[in-house]
């Protein structure tokens, strides 16, 4: 009831799985106590039976309260009985036996509990950091994805931009659109950055809906293996040029034309080809205005990264309209599965708990034939209690091979067969077919091995064989019936619990990817667009102002040139300055390029770490260095990991090179080359 | 000495740059420039002659530099890089294949132009980004060469000029073209090819120089 009550309340999935298991046999022992009741089977002078399984309230106890109350309670529940039977002074021996296997079975009860707990807690530990790592690394894939995008779609265009408006020379009309270009360029980064990334399917529907509006007759082919999400300025473009091919398709070559639609959409790439069997049309007439084929389709498919378009027709020959979007490998390549290490169970301890299991076995082989049992059914037993034990091992805890598994089986039946034995007839002491509980406990060995059918099944042929023994044992048969219900109900506990620990395996795996992929995609999605505001607020508060005064047409001054220059090393440097694009050297660096020095900041360092203290020194060395150059170049540097000196600086006035990891902090020693 | 004139051809995917410096190159008494393409294959494909190519660094048709180059000096083309100059690692790819240099788009036309004709006559273009690239790779290529050639590559990465680095030095200007010369035949004996973004990718995990977050301040 305890366990019931509390069991909901627990913080994990274990130990929630635990109670129930735990308050469900409470019930299959208040059930069974009965009908033993109704069986007759406690005699005078014996203790209630449920009184003495100790494993109930060790269960419930290691459920609330951990395992250590559950020691507790199992040896304050082992001395109570104790003190109990003394009391009522029934056969000690009897009493023995019943007790030894309440206590075998109350450690098991607590091993294996704490075992379940274990690997739930294990694989929840495991798996949160594992979730960490992942997320760590797909925002840091994203935002290189994203880094590696704005730099391939902006840097080159605004670059390329700056640096010839920078230049006097005359480049008429082609500088405007060039600059038009790149602001278009942020502006798709702007749309990436607030978009949402569509998926496969949303896509090929749209694209569905796209041709039935235009022509309810074309016919629509989709090959469809890609699963990755297309972004955002993807479906626009495609989705848009797709419709502008078909609305000319269908104005130019008439409705009755048969269209056919191929859409290819694979991890690698996205291809759309329209194709018509019109009257098609010489593409080196047309004249470029005329037709919404050059801005609408080959225009907006050619200004996305790996975008390209084609329109093929002749008189006569129909037209065919191929949109392609290919992807590069980077962004191809799914994330790794992150490793979500399994729980290894402490092997060393449930190989002691079996060795011990076997000792007791043996003392009570040995005190059932003290009081006058038959040497050799303590000798089969155990013989066969061995045999099903080395045939399981404690070597391992993985799914136990077929041949070993039916052998432990057959040879617990074998075992139970004993009570058909004549000589086992004899008996008149409860607990003398001791074995056949024990029987029970061997088998819940070989569920946990992954073989609970087996298990199951060879549990119910023991006590069938056992009944069997019983019934052809004229008197008196409570002591085998006994035994039959005592290992069943161990066995029932014991596949309980193995089926619960294999549940928690399987649940924890799938619940795992599900959370994963969740985990990822938010990751990603949040990381993307993180940094490609993060890139497009940069370059909109730094280069949007000069090129949408480049796009004005009137020709630069000479200081508006200068500012070019200065912004385009601006740029420049955080890519390739790096860590050096820090303040005060980033505002002395624009100044001095204002003035016509050629400024050029390279960080070689990699990933080396460096002295946040002695990285700061460093910049404003070079700012103050940058700051008394007058004119020509001037180089610095951040010297790769592993060399005497960190950085240098190199201007008309020669090479200084600077020692901070050697020198005091706060003294930088900086060793001049004169050159 | 060469035919009177070497054709310069130019891949680059900005029409600008071709446009600023076409017209330079032309009126270069030793160069004749002969076009414009915006990929290699566009320019294979015009079976247009050239003797040396000014091929920029990164283009969007998703080549690699390094297969371009490849590609280029496999049809007996010679190479000369421009680079907007930002990304270190693409540089350091391109900087290890046999070419003839890498040029910083931000030097000025007139520059650009002088270098294409210096390499033209078989000139050395050693310049500092080019220079920092091989001074940064990774130990195991750089045990091959001599402590001098180590030398003048760290002080032409530090952004010396041939002139200063022999005044430094106490050698000869001709003395450090043939250390240049040298360097530049090593490093492209240990090119290794990589034709795919992906083997890139792992060529970049194996130097330990994947292009990193940038640091926030």
């Amino acid at each position: 009831m305890t366990a019931a009550l509390t069991g909901p309340r627990a913080e994990t999935r274990a130990r929630r799985l635990i109670a129930a298991c735990t308050a469900s046999i409470a019930l299959t022992a208040g059930v069974v106590s009965w009908l033993m009741g109704a069986f007759g089977g406690i005699r005078d002078g014996d203790l209630p039976w449920l009184l003495t399984v100790t494993a109930v309230p060790v269960g419930i106890a290691l459920v609330v309260a951990g395992r250590n109350a559950a020691w507790l309670t199992l040896l304050t529940a082992t001395a109570l009985v104790q003190v109990l039977r003394f009391l009522v002074e029934g056969d000690f021996w009897t009493g023995l036996v019943s007790d030894l296997h309440a206590f075998a079975a109350a450690v098991a009860v607590i091993l294996i509990g704490s075992l379940i707990l274990a690997v739930a807690q294990g694989l929840d530990r495991s798996a949160a950091e594992a979730y960490a790592a992942e997320q760590r690394r797909t925002a840091a894939h994203a935002r290189r994805m994203a880094r590696e995008r704005t730099e391939a779609m902006v840097h080159d265009d605004v670059l390329s931009t700056l640096n010839l408006a920078a230049q006097d020379i005359d480049l008429g009309p082609a500088l405007r659109d060039q600059a038009e270009y790149a602001l278009q360029q942020v502006e798709v980064l702007s749309r990436q950055a607030r978009g949402r990334p569509t998926s496969p399917r949303e896509f090929l529907a749209l694209v569905q809906e796209i041709v039935q509006r235009e022509d309810a007759e074309a016919t629509l082919d989709i090959e469809s293996t890609g699963s990755q999400a297309l972004d955002p300025d993807v479906t626009e473009a495609v989705s848009g040029a797709l419709r502008q091919a078909m609305v000319n398709s269908v104005s130019h070559a008439g409705s009755q034309t048969a269209r056919r639609v191929r859409v290819r959409l694979r991890p690698d790439e996205l291809v759309i080809r329209l194709t018509d069997d019109g009257p098609g049309f010489d593409p080196h007439q047309v004249p470029p205005s005329a037709l919404g084929i050059r801005q609408s389709i080959l225009g907006r498919l050619r200004a996305l990264p790996g975008g390209s378009a084609q329109v093929r027709s002749a008189p006569g020959a129909g037209t065919q309209v191929t949109l392609a979007v290919r992807r590069s490998a980077a962004e191809q390549s799914e994330p790794a599965q992150p490793v979500v290490n399994a729980y290894e169970p402490p092997m060393r301890g449930l190989a002691m708990l079996a060795a011990l299991f076997l000792l007791a076995q043996a003392g009570l082989a040995a005190v059932v034939t003290a009081r006058g049992g038959e040497l050799s059914v303590a000798a089969l037993a155990m013989a066969g209690l061995l045999c099903c034990a080395a045939a399981i091992g404690w070597d391992d805890n993985g799914r136990l091979s077929l041949p070993r598994a039916v052998t432990a089986g057959l040879a617990a039946v074998a075992t139970s067969a004993i009570t058909l034995l004549p000589a086992s007839r004899d008996v008149d002491h409860l607990g003398d077919t001791w074995y056949v509980t024990a029987l029970g406990f061997v088998l819940v060995a070989l569920a946990l091995r992954e073989r609970l059918g087996l298990a199951v099944t060879s549990g119910l042929l023991v006590s069938a064989v056992a009944l069997t023994g019983a019934y052809l044992q004229n008197d008196d048969a409570v002591d085998v019936v006994i035994s039959v219900v005592r290992s069943l109900c161990v066995l029932a506990v014991g596949s309980a619990f193995a089926f619960a620990l294999r549940r928690a395996h399987q649940h924890t795996g799938e619940i795992q990817q599900k959370e994963l992929a969740l985990l990822r995609e938010t990751a990603w999605n949040e990381a993307t667009r993180s940094e490609l505001s993060e890139r497009v607020h940069m370059l909109s508060t730094t280069v949007g102002c000069m090129l949408r005064r480049i796009t004005e047409l009137t020709p630069l001054s000479s200081q508006e040139r200068a500012e070019a220059r200065a912004l385009e090393g601006l740029l420049r440097d955080q890519q390739r300055g790096r860590r050096l694009a820090q303040q005060p050297l980033i505002d002395t660096a624009m100044e001095a390029r204002r003035r016509g020095v050629d400024v050029c900041l390279l960080d070689d360092s990699g990933e080396a770490v460096l002295d946040e203290g002695i990285l700061r020194e460093i910049v404003r060395w070079m700012s103050d260095a940058l700051s008394d150059t007058p004119e020509g170049q001037f180089t610095g540097r951040l010297f790769p990991a592993g060399r005497v000196e960190s950085a240098s600086i190199t201007s008309r006035n020669g090479t200084t090179l600077f020692r901070g990891r050697d020198s005091l902090r706060g003294h930088p020693r900086a060793i001049s080359v004169e050159v | 000495m060469r035919d009177p004139a070497t054709r310069a051809a130019i891949v680059d995917d900005h029409e600008l740059v071709a446009l600023a410096l076409g017209p330079v190159i032309d009126a270069h008494p030793r160069l004749d420039f002969v076009g414009h393409y915006v990929c290699v294959k566009d320019l294979l494909r015009s079976a247009q002659a050239a003797d040396l190519v000014v091929l920029d660094l990164f283009l969007r048709d998703g080549s690699t530099p390094q297969a371009n180059v490849d590609e280029l000096r496999r049809h007996g083309m010679e190479v000369l890089v421009l680079t907007s100059g930002e990304n270190p690692y693409l540089v350091r790819e391109v900087s290890q294949c046999g070419v003839l240099g890498i040029l910083r788009k931000s030097l000025g036309v007139a520059d650009v132009v002088e270098a294409i004709a210096r390499a033209a006559a078989g000139g050395n273009v050693a310049t500092t980004e080019w220079a920092a690239a091989l001074d940064t790779g990774p130990p195991a290529t750089r045990i091959h060469l001599t402590e001098r050639e180590r030398e003048v590559l760290a002080l032409y990465a530090s952004g010396l000029g041939a002139k200063q680095v022999a005044t430094k030095l106490h050698i000869s200007e001709n003395t450090v073209d043939d250390h240049i010369r040298r360097i530049r035949q090593v490093y492209q004996q240990l090119n290794r090819p990589a034709n795919t973004k992906v083997e890139l990718y792992q060529r970049g995990l194996q130097d330990g120089l994947l292009p990193l977050p940038v640091p926030r301040t």
